[in-house]
């Protein structure tokens, strides 16, 4: 199934049936068909076109997200939750003043200082989502910085930098990718909300949140419109957290 | 105590890097309070006024200053963009004052619907030993899980608002008004927060009981002869909700702040909308005052988690 | 599959003239109440889609809050819905022969919502407070050429103008409210309308109640009216089907469409006050170029753009007047054509140097879906041509700082509203002009613009607003579009909406039938 969102996500980048911008008066609201897969929009596009268009962007956006958050969720929960002390107060206090920070307002605050664009999207939700990365993988160094294989481990002389990485780092993977999945999910959703404030992707690009907040208003003519993107959401989202259910099994 | 104080000095220090990262935040983004106000066609001169009895002619430092001090006497202070009457301003303490319960209310009754259908789903499915129904109710709340906030609320307002006609999209009432009334069309938003929320609690339960029935204190339990309702009840369930409380305090603290999704999707006058539609005017004592205080809501509630866990574990505080 | 592209399009276009046709006034209507009884009484609930930006008539900018406030203040004279002006507070005026000098008679036992009746010094009181000459701040632009406010007696106040100008009478359509009230701090908003302020909670709404004291006899017929505003235009339709709205003036067209449907409501629509444009930086390169310019305006499909975003009902127009303002109107059109003219676009491009095109940034404000809408369809347009055009989306607020007061932007897709002065639409492209901000310079422009200010003769000032008309479009400073319809909504029940060419929600004739 996540095979299958890949799939057509790369594939998406690179080829879809129909153009995704070219528009067209006579094929405005088509319900779906075999011609269009899942119907046309307000401007006559073909929406299964333009969805997986907006897959490979939503799921590379929330990708680099999750990837920059949780790298320096793991480096800055590593070495704080490792050893404590001023850094760690004072470290703590900015990712709670972060967690409190709206999200909208700090995106406001990249576009002006960045300019507009992907990239920055990207940023701003990095630096959002990095302070639950950091909390979780800080309690988890925390509990398991004095368990007693690692107290044998320092007392054989084990420098620090391998304890975090190569002693503690394995033994919170499994808890980390649940967070992992859970912020992958709030990206996309992120994602979409930025958008639609017009700080995020910018049409005529297709975003499957952006889609999905234009179709609002034609939610009783087209409702396909909606459902399209909405429905692929929560496949995409689904199908990860399967994917790290599955991986979990196998590890256990 | 001393831990006590020390926490309270965190929070302090907190809140005042959030209020000034705010206030940088507000130098630096596009567009101002007066621009907002004003629009394309007021007088330059009505400019100029404006800006004066804002207070806005002064430099940033001393304008910072005069806030804080202001807040540190208890005046919040008055929102640039809502009136009150033709000629005031309306006082921020009063704009929140007015919105918060409706945040607060909706946070409870989320929080009831959590609590009320979780719990017994939870237990219910560690109980269960067919491999069916696991199946079931795992793919069923992965795909609860996976359903984005609006969409969600969409879904709601087409189900229960326009086909069932269950309630009035969009026929919020105050709770000054009618609070029956009020209640009755918030359960519909709770729901729509509550169902991703409900699946994930469920989740949590099931595993940590999962967990601790493997204890080796339930095996004992059970080899002394306790019935299988008493260990379940008794032993397992009482252990197993400790972390599922600390889960649920952080999702409560999530609702607090602000559904403002769910608020926009069904037209509800809290806080989180306040925020968004604050933050687009520049009204900065209001957004100032909203910032202070979803850190302090969730502040407050990481520090009870804290608190929550020395108690499961005391050895956190030995250092 | 061209050709049938080529015949919807003409359907459309067809469609498009014969709406056209019937527009004006109450324009298309499916079940128009007006015929049945109207009775007294009732309550109704306004959507309205921004919250108001001041309960102070004089210092209210945004068009959102003039169109409720309109139901609560008056002035001298107020507009009609056929853009005339009809005396209100006033019972008759006269101009001096030089047009310096205008003397109103005043109305007797009009009364203010608190009872007490208008005088002289509330009429002195509140022209003094709205021109600036009370406190040194002007709080309505065109009142500024206000020398002297005068009371000659109980019912007569003469007023004096620094420079003539046949305009200036609709700017007396400024509220007149209780002396002192600007500066009293508890003041609740109190005016002479057909309906009295009640209450206002901000994000919900404003409550007004019929004024029982109203000088128009027979008027207002609704007890209560509640403008409400809703959380979004998109769940907007919701509300209407879930009945917690009784009208919702903004319908979009799949909306109107959706709406007719379910058959509760009736749908009426008329042209708005709007010109929307591709407004174009005449400052920044490439689009200093005259022919630059040229070729964007024979870039744009008009009628597509109709078709994609208006579904048709908007009208098209090639310049910054609407045609609803019959007398100054010119039909231009046809300079650029409505429909795409690629070769011309490509050639004048190559002409001007720029054989391969270029990038043009559209900066368009997030928060207007329509804009947006038109936005996505005109970059599509434009890259026919050769020119790759990307949509910038901001914030509202960024839009204003940035584009209409930084004038840091190189085009951008809005819209420019008018009030009932076809000077006023016009005003904006003087070189000078604080509003300019296409930047648009053109001396001929700005002579004719003076001479048509300074004309007493409406006839003479007529062919002058014409020309300014014809050297815009022909200096191609903006490639204007359309004039967007407005659609409202309205319960079966409900009868006398009336539309006014200018942006008012007028709540005083509306009635349940029987």
């Amino acid at each position: 199934m996540t095979l299958l969102i890949l799939f057509l996500a790369v594939l998406g980048i690179f080829w879809t049936p129909y153009s995704t911008t070219e528009m067209s008066a006579a094929e405005r609201f088509q319900a779906p068909s075999l011609r269009h897969l899942f119907g046309t929009d307000n401007f006559g596009r073909d929406i299964f076109s333009r969805v997986m268009k907006g897959m490979g962007t939503t799921v590379l956006i929330s990708t680099l997200v999750v990837v920059c958050a949780g790298g320096a969720g793991i480096l800055i929960g590593a070495l704080t939750g490792y050893f404590g002390g001023i850094v760690d107060e004072i470290v703590m206090r900015i990712t709670d003043a972060v967690n409190g920070f709206p999200s909208i307002l700090l995106g406001l605050v990249m576009i002006s200082l960045l300019g507009s664009g992907q990239h920055n999207l990207i940023i701003s939700l990095s630096i959002v989502f990095t302070p639950s990365f950091v909390r979780i993988v800080r309690s988890e160094f925390i509990k398991l910085r004095d368990a007693d294989y690692i107290k044998r481990a320092r007392l054989m002389g084990v420098g620090n930098l391998r304890i975090l990485f190569v002693h503690i780092l394995p033994n919170i993977f499994s808890v980390f990718w649940v967070s992992i999945m859970i912020g992958f999910n709030n990206a996309i959703l992120a994602e979409s909300g930025m958008s639609y404030l017009g700080i995020g992707v910018q049409p005529p690009d297709a975003s499957l949140g952006k889609m999905l907040s234009d179709a609002q208003g034609y939610l009783m003519t087209a409702p396909w419109y909606a459902l399209a993107p909405g429905l692929s959401i929560v496949w995409i989202v689904l199908g990860f957290s399967l994917l790290s259910e599955g991986i979990r099994r196998l590890q256990a | 105590m001393k831990y006590f104080i020390k926490k309270l000095a965190t929070l302090i220090m907190t809140l005042f890097i959030v209020s000034v990262a705010a206030f940088i935040a507000f130098q630096i983004i596009p567009g101002d309070v007066v621009t907002s106000i004003l629009g394309t066609e007021a007088t330059p001169e009505r400019e100029v006024q404006l800006r004066q009895e804002l207070g806005l002619d002064q430099p940033p430092v001393k304008r910072y200053f005069s806030w804080m001090v202001g807040v540190l006497q208890g005046d919040l202070g008055v929102s640039y963009r809502y009136s009150k009457n033709m000629n005031e301003m309306m006082p921020v303490a009063e704009l929140i004052g007015d919105k918060l319960p409706v945040t607060l209310w909706l946070a409870a009754i989320s929080l009831m619907l959590i609590v009320a259908v979780s719990i017994p789903l939870g237990v219910f499915w560690a109980k269960s030993r067919s491999k069916v129904l696991d199946a079931v109710l795992g793919v069923t709340t992965q795909t609860a899980m996976a359903v984005p906030a609006f969409f969600l609320g969409i879904l709601v307002t087409y189900l229960f608002g326009i086909f069932l006609k269950w309630f009035t999209p969009g026929g919020y009432v105050s709770y000054q008004e009618n609070m029956g009334g009020f209640l009755g069309y918030l359960v519909f938003p709770a729901i729509s927060i509550a169902i991703p929320k409900i699946a994930m609690t469920a989740r949590f339960l099931r595993n940590s009981m999962l967990t601790e029935m493997d204890a080796d204190y339930v095996r004992t339990a059970y080899s002394k002869g306790c019935s299988d309702r008493r260990v379940m009840y008794g032993h397992v369930l009482r252990n197993a909700m400790m972390p599922v409380v600390t889960f649920l305090g952080m999702i409560i603290a999530e609702i607090i702040a602000g559904s403002i999704v769910v608020e926009q999707v069904f037209g509800l006058p809290g806080i989180g909308r306040l925020l968004i539609s604050s933050i687009s005017t520049r009204d900065f004592p209001v957004v100032q005052i909203l910032i202070l205080y979803i850190t302090f809501v969730v502040i407050f509630v990481y520090f009870l988690v804290d608190i929550l866990y020395r108690i499961i574990d005391p050895r956190i505080s030995s250092k | 599959m061209r050709k049938k592209l080529l015949s919807y399009l003409l359907m459309a276009f067809l469609t498009m003239a014969a709406l056209g046709g019937c527009a004006g006034g109450t324009g298309e209507s499916s079940g128009d109440n007006s015929s049945k009884e109207p009775v007294y009484g009732g309550s109704v609930v306004v959507g309205i889609q921004q919250d108001v930006d001041s309960l102070d008539p004089h210092k209210a900018t945004a068009a959102g809050t003039k169109e409720i406030l309109f139901n609560i203040f008056e002035g001298l004279v107020k507009a009609d819905e056929n853009g005339n002006l009809v005396k209100a507070i006033a019972s008759d005026y006269t101009i001096s022969e030089d047009g310096l000098v205008y003397t109103f008679t005043l109305r007797e036992n009009v009364k203010f919502h608190n009872g007490n009746v208008v005088t002289a010094e509330d009429v002195e009181y509140s022209l003094e407070r709205a021109s600036g000459l009370l406190d040194g701040t002007p709080l309505i632009s065109s009142l500024k050429t206000l020398t002297s406010v005068d009371i000659i007696d109980n019912q007569t106040v003469q007023v004096t103008v620094g420079s003539a100008n046949t305009e200036l009478i609709y700017s007396f359509t400024a509220a007149i409210i209780p002396k002192g009230s600007g500066e009293d701090e508890q003041a609740d908003p109190i005016g002479t309308g057909p309906f009295s302020f009640v209450s206002y909670t901000p994000q919900e709404g404003i409550v007004i109640a019929k004024n029982a004291d109203y000088w128009q006899e027979g008027l207002p017929y609704l007890d209560e009216v509640k403008f409400k505003i809703v959380n979004s235009p998109d769940t907007a339709l919701m509300d209407l089907q879930g009945g917690s709205i009784d009208i919702y003036p903004y319908l979009t067209d799949s909306q109107a469409a959706e709406v007719k449907n379910t058959g509760d409501f009736q749908v009426l629509a008329a042209p708005s006050d709007v010109v929307q444009a591709l407004f174009l930086n005449n400052a920044v390169e490439p689009l200093n170029n005259v022919k630059v310019r040229q070729a964007i305006c024979y870039a744009l499909d008009k009628e597509s753009i109709n078709t994609f975003v208006a579904g048709g009902n908007a009208t098209l127009v090639g310049s910054a007047m609407l045609p609803s303002l019959k007398d100054y109107y010119v039909e231009l059109n046809d300079v650029y054509g409505t429909t795409a003219n690629v070769e011309k676009a490509k050639e004048l491009l190559k002409d001007a140097g720029y054989p391969d095109g270029f990038d043009l940034k559209i900066m368009v404000p997030s928060n207007y879906a329509f804009h947006m809408q038109t936005a996505e369809v005109a970059v599509e347009q434009l890259k026919a041509a050769g020119i790759n055009a990307t949509i910038d989306a901001v914030e509202w607020n960024t839009w204003l700082t940035e584009c209409y007061q930084g004038r840091n932007y190189e085009a951008t897709i809005c819209g420019i509203t008018c009030d009932m002065t076809p000077g006023y639409l016009l005003n904006r492209f003087q070189t000078e002009s604080s509003k300019n901000f296409i930047n648009f310079k053109n001396a001929e422009y700005d002579a004719a613009y003076l001479k048509a200010q300074e004309s007493l003769d409406l006839k003479e000032k007529a062919d002058y607003y014409g020309q300014l008309q014809k050297i815009l479009v022909e200096d191609a400073g903006t490639a204007f579009i359309q004039v967007p319809p407005i659609t409202i909504a309205m319960k079966k029940e409900l009868g006398g909406y009336k539309f006014y060419p200018i942006y008012v929600q007028d709540m005083s004739t509306v009635y349940y039938t029987k």
